[in-house]
């Protein structure tokens, strides 16, 4: 019995294969052929059950009561607690956050990329620059944080700062691999012109390097704002990092979840943007 | 008028090897390409072509000898010497035209007077159109197909009006209908043109088809195996490829290479199994 549900199976199948090749459109979509594209329905249907997904689950196990209100406030509360900040200081502490962040990260891509440049086209700064950044590199930002009151205060300076030297080492690292990535023979062509070293340099490498460049600040982005909480232990009085400290002392769970859902879509809203210049600027981009 | 556009005198290339060892791979170079000449350099894998054709465009330094070009001995890389490469270095960013733009706006040209640069717009348009872009012009290296982009690379090498023109092997990725219509449009293309061009093949015929000169190379050291003149003039048709000199002239290129080449692999094979036959003795 079940040998010849089998074979019917597999004769349905082979039809199916034989129909499909000819046919304008595959009976079902092909999910799991690697890399095959997606229609643009499916994809936003996805994305938004994406978030759905796990807020359903949220609400399912608060109103199962399977855990504490203390640990996992409902979507209800958190909602009410969003309403009643965003009544408050939400809007103040948002500016506040975006401002350290954003200062922070455009610092840190004002001289790190330049300095990956240099990395990835010098062989000298290279070698007097890469083991440096690289030790640095791996030291964690939070550590920095005594350091930092120390040198810089306890003012506005020290949140960026931290923010800064979250992502700075990392984006010269980055740039300089890049760099290095464009073919030796882009360059060579462009000296058989007649291209000088800076004309290379301006014109080869920085040119053909700026879509991973727009990327890897994309990317390092999204780490300054995960910097953002360590940067606002700093003796702040405002932002969402603060905030969400600041509740965890007064056991605001619901609070927490706002701050946290807060930056989370402010950092998707700053990825969107890249993402969309990065169309924009680059047409010709095939990665 | 008496001096050639490329002259190699006794060049030599040489690289040292991971153990410290100098390996030779050019030795004792004489060439000579003469004004408007077209000249193919053949020869066994390896033989040191791409290398010879990197030192004339000055991307690598000679271990000896010089190389003259317009009687003047080079020094690094230049804008008298256009160079083509087997894959494309059009730069992806740039649409076809900005990409034959490219040179314009480099330091080189920026003394050009303003009856240079009208020329320089006429030739870019002239090669555009020769070589059949004028349709492609405002498409992206990368939504063209491999033969439209060696087209596009080409034109951009001719457009700065170099004295030589330098390809390795600047069909070798194409295939044979392809590499076909390349062929006779540098045959139309070269008739126009006053530049002196060498190039690299390991095909013979297309080496005999385009050519004035084929030059064999001989491997390990690479040197000059042979010289063969063509004796056809510039307008030739596909037809001449059944042609029975063409197809003699073939089979005596054939063998010269075929000839220095398995005299290399053999001393090769040689050496290894002489290593490999005395270990276990020991
Ligand atoms: N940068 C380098 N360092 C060390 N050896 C090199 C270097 N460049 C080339 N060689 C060696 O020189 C020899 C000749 O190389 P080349 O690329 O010029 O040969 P070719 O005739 O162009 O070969 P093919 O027909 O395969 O393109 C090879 O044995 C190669 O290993
Ligand atoms: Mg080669």
């Amino acid at each position: 019995m079940g040998s010849v549900a089998a074979q019917v199976h597999k004769a349905q199948a082979e039809d199916g294969r034989r129909g499909g090749r000819g046919s304008p459109r595959p009976r079902r979509p092909r999910l799991w052929r690697i890399r095959a594209p997606i229609s643009r329905r499916l994809s936003v249907i996805l994305a938004v059950a994406g978030f759905v997904l796990p807020l359903a689950l949220w609400e399912a196990a608060s109103a199962a009561h399977i855990v504490a209100q203390l640990f996992l406030p409902s979507p209800a509360d958190v909602w009410a607690s969003l309403r009643h900040w965003s009544h408050g200081a939400l809007g103040h502490d948002t500016i506040v956050s975006i401002y350290r962040v954003v200062a922070g990260f455009a610092l840190g891509a004002l001289i790190g990329v330049p300095i990956g440049l240099m990395i990835g086209a010098y062989r000298w700064c290279a070698a007097l620059l890469q083991p440096i950044n690289d030790f640095v590199r791996y030291m964690p930002a939070s550590a920095f944080i005594p350091l930092v009151i120390l040198w810089v205060g306890i003012g506005e300076g020290s949140k960026i700062a931290i923010i800064f030297i979250g992502v700075v080492f990392q984006i010269v690292v980055m740039v300089a691999d890049a760099v290095r990535k464009v073919p030796d023979s882009y360059l060579e062509a462009a000296y058989t012109m007649g291209a000088r070293p800076g004309e290379v340099m301006k014109y080869v490498i920085w040119r053909g390097t700026w879509p991973q460049i727009v990327d890897i600040l994309r990317i390092n982005m999204g780490w300054a704002w995960t910097y953002l909480v360590v940067a606002e232990m700093v003796a702040a009085d405002s932002g969402l990092g603060f905030a969400i400290l600041q509740a965890q002392r007064f056991l605001d769970t619901a609070k927490i979840f706002v701050g946290i859902i807060v930056i989370g879509l402010i950092g998707l809203a700053f990825d969107l943007f890249f993402r969309a210049m990065h169309k924009r600027l680059f047409p010709w981009y095939r990665p | 008028m008496s001096t050639p556009p490329v002259r190699l005198e006794g060049v030599g290339k040489g690289f040292v090897g991971r153990d410290g060892t100098f390996l030779p791979v050019l030795k004792g170079i004489d060439m000579v390409a003469s004004s408007h000449e077209f000249v193919a350099i053949v020869g066994a894998s390896g033989c040191g072509k791409s290398t010879l054709l990197r030192l004339i465009a000055g991307l690598d330094d000679v271990s000896e000898g010089t190389i003259r070009v317009d009687g003047r001995p080079i020094a690094g890389p230049g804008p008298d010497r256009g160079m083509v490469f087997q894959q494309s270095t059009l730069f992806p960013w740039l649409t076809v035209w900005q990409n034959l733009r490219f040179p314009r706006a480099l330091a080189v040209n920026a003394d050009a007077t303003s009856r240079e640069m009208w020329q320089y717009l006429a030739r870019s348009h002239a090669l555009l159109d020769m070589m059949g872009l004028a349709r492609v012009r405002d498409s992206y290296p990368n939504q063209l197909s491999g033969g439209m982009q060696q087209r596009v690379s080409i034109a951009r090498a001719l457009v700065a009006n170099p004295a030589v023109l330098l390809m390795d092997e600047p069909f070798g990725a194409l295939d044979a209908q392809t590499r076909e219509v390349m062929h006779d449009l540098i045959l139309h293309l070269f008739a126009a043109e006053k530049t002196t061009a060498l190039f690299v093949t390991h095909d013979v015929e297309e080496a005999i088809y385009l050519a004035d000169r084929v030059i064999v190379l001989a491997p390990n050291p690479g040197r000059v195996d042979s010289v063969h003149a063509i004796p056809w003039g510039r307008d030739r048709t596909q037809d001449l490829k059944l042609d029975q000199a063409f197809v003699a002239l073939k089979g005596e290129i054939l063998a010269r290479i075929r000839a220095t080449a398995a005299v290399h692999a053999d001393r090769e094979l040689m050496e290894r199994m002489t290593g490999h036959g005395r270990a276990p003795s020991e």
